[in-house]
């Protein structure tokens, strides 16, 4: 509905994500030093995969209180409404997926078993990312201060997490800190690395896992405790 | 089970958030000066909008709320919606409940006419093969023709609010709530609206109203509950219960 009225529509998405691959790769590969054909698609599946979970985070967050007026008249389970921003966040992915359909037709990187492994990976981090969005949700539509919270901790997030650099631009013991307590840095890789043709290690598998299993456990928890009080809040 | 409303002693505080009660920082200030500075912050305001309300609502009730202002109900009506849940006491429900609250909620002022029954239609809780049957008799009594598709920002207010009503009217539930009965449209299109709108009501086994017209409640009723303050202040037939009220109001 958004893009009613305009003429290309919601492929606006796609593009603005294809100029941002283009803008980021040609700066930042000239900054690192790093090959076209490794940096670019690093790069374009970290900006892809980092703005679906941050879209989560932000969109899911306010959900209830953009259906502020659906909840005061409506005698419908809330969790509707959050699941509706869930949908439209993945339609929003399923055109930048086709950016970065683009960027490996010229950049490829080869096909392997391994390649499968980023649907585990994006179903686990979905949910996992859902499962955390729901839980701030609850508590933006009760502390309206919570939204903008949220949107400026993902904004600081997007640096500190390697998207746009290389992990090993970094010191070791700097790198440690960053990469282990970083949620995204892992729910990142799960869905990045099989892209790129490479199996995640165990230990990340097994973290995004436990995450993925704790945002859901809290967003559920926190949902089924407060949803009667959803119509009072909002 | 046959349809009803049950209410046995149903109270309902509203819990009152206002700017400063909203804002984390407050719970954060309170967490950190150990609630010495902020102790009236801590006290939630509320508001009883409802207060030991006991009823028991049949098949053939037809039921009008009267009361002021702010005496509750409309949070009664939301209250028998489902929307709120009681703070107290217990609601028994059966059968499928339809209101006629806000008819044009959830409309899309981009999307079409023929669209928007659609979107109204799902929110009803029809299918989208149900509404595909039901679109060319919506339109037919809307009496918008062409106009269903194109997109309703291009509508005047009369236009939206009878393609509204005539998304809103092809249900038939059990227990039909209103807000006041509606009128819309030119005196044409109000005969119509009347005539449909009497339907619905005729189908429906419990009728439940607000309204502050005697004229009104004394058509389309057989019983009244007069609320004051949120409390029941009596509760029977439109000939012992309005003169009470429009006294009051005296």
């Amino acid at each position: 509905m958004m893009y009613r009225r305009s003429v290309l529509g919601q492929f606006w998405i796609t593009i603005s994500m294809i100029v941002t691959f283009a803008a980021i790769g040609t700066v930042f590969g000239f900054i690192f030093n790093s090959p076209v054909i490794q940096y670019l698609p690093y790069l374009g599946c970290g900006l892809v995969f980092f703005n679906f979970l941050s879209l989560l985070l932000n969109d899911g967050a306010s959900s209830f209180i953009a259906a502020e007026g659906f909840i005061r008249q409506l005698a419908l389970e809330p969790i509707v409404y959050f699941l509706r921003s869930v949908w439209k966040t993945f339609f929003v992915l399923l055109h930048n997926a086709l950016a970065l359909a683009l960027l490996f037709v010229f950049f490829p990187q080869g096909f392997s078993p391994a390649t499968l492994l980023v649907i585990p990976g994006l179903v686990i981090a979905a949910a996992g990312t859902s499962g955390l969005a729901l839980a701030l949700a609850m508590l933006a539509t009760r502390y309206r201060d919570v939204p903008q919270i949220v949107s400026a901790v993902v904004q600081v997030c997007f640096y500190i997490t390697p998207i746009v650099w290389l992990p090993e631009a970094l010191p070791v013991s700097v790198r440690d800190v960053i990469l282990t307590w970083n949620p995204f840095t892992h729910l990142i890789a799960v869905m990045r690395e099989p892209l790129l043709n490479t199996y995640p290690s165990l230990h990340t598998w097994a973290t995004a896992l436990g995450l993925a299993a704790a945002f859901i456990a809290l967003g559920a928890g926190a949902y089924l405790w407060r949803r009667r009080q959803l119509a009072f809040w909002v | 089970m046959t349809t009803h409303l049950h209410l046995s002693d149903v109270s309902l505080d509203y819990p009152v958030y206002h700017q400063s009660s909203r804002k984390l920082s407050r719970e954060l200030i309170r967490l950190a000066t150990g609630g010495q500075l902020d102790r009236d912050e801590q006290r939630r305001v509320t508001v009883r909008a409802l207060s030991d309300i006991s009823a028991r609502l049949e098949v053939g009730d037809r039921v009008g709320l009267v009361g002021q202002n702010g005496s509750g109900k409309s949070t009664l009506l939301k209250l028998l919606a489902g929307i709120y849940r009681p703070t107290s006491g217990t609601l028994s429900r059966e059968g499928v409940v339809g209101s006629l609250l806000d008819i044009s909620l959830g409309m899309s002022p981009d999307a079409t006419g023929r669209e928007n029954i659609y979107l109204r239609g799902v929110l009803q809780g029809l299918s989208r093969r149900e509404i595909t049957q039901l679109v060319p008799g919506i339109i037919e009594f809307s009496g918008l023709g062409d106009f269903i598709e194109l997109p309703m920002r291009t509508y005047s207010s009369g236009m939206l609010l009878r393609l509204a009503f005539s998304i809103s009217t092809v249900l038939s539930p059990d227990i039909l709530l209103m807000d006041e009965w509606l009128a819309v449209g030119d005196a044409a299109f109000q005969a119509k609206a009347e005539e449909r709108l009497h339907e619905v009501v005729s189908r429906t086994s419990i009728l439940v109203i607000a309204s502050h017209s005697a004229n009104l409640i004394r058509s389309q009723c057989n019983r009244v509950i007069y609320l004051e303050h949120g409390r029941l202040i009596a509760d029977g037939t439109p000939d012992d219960v309005l003169p009470l009220y429009f006294s009051s109001a005296d």
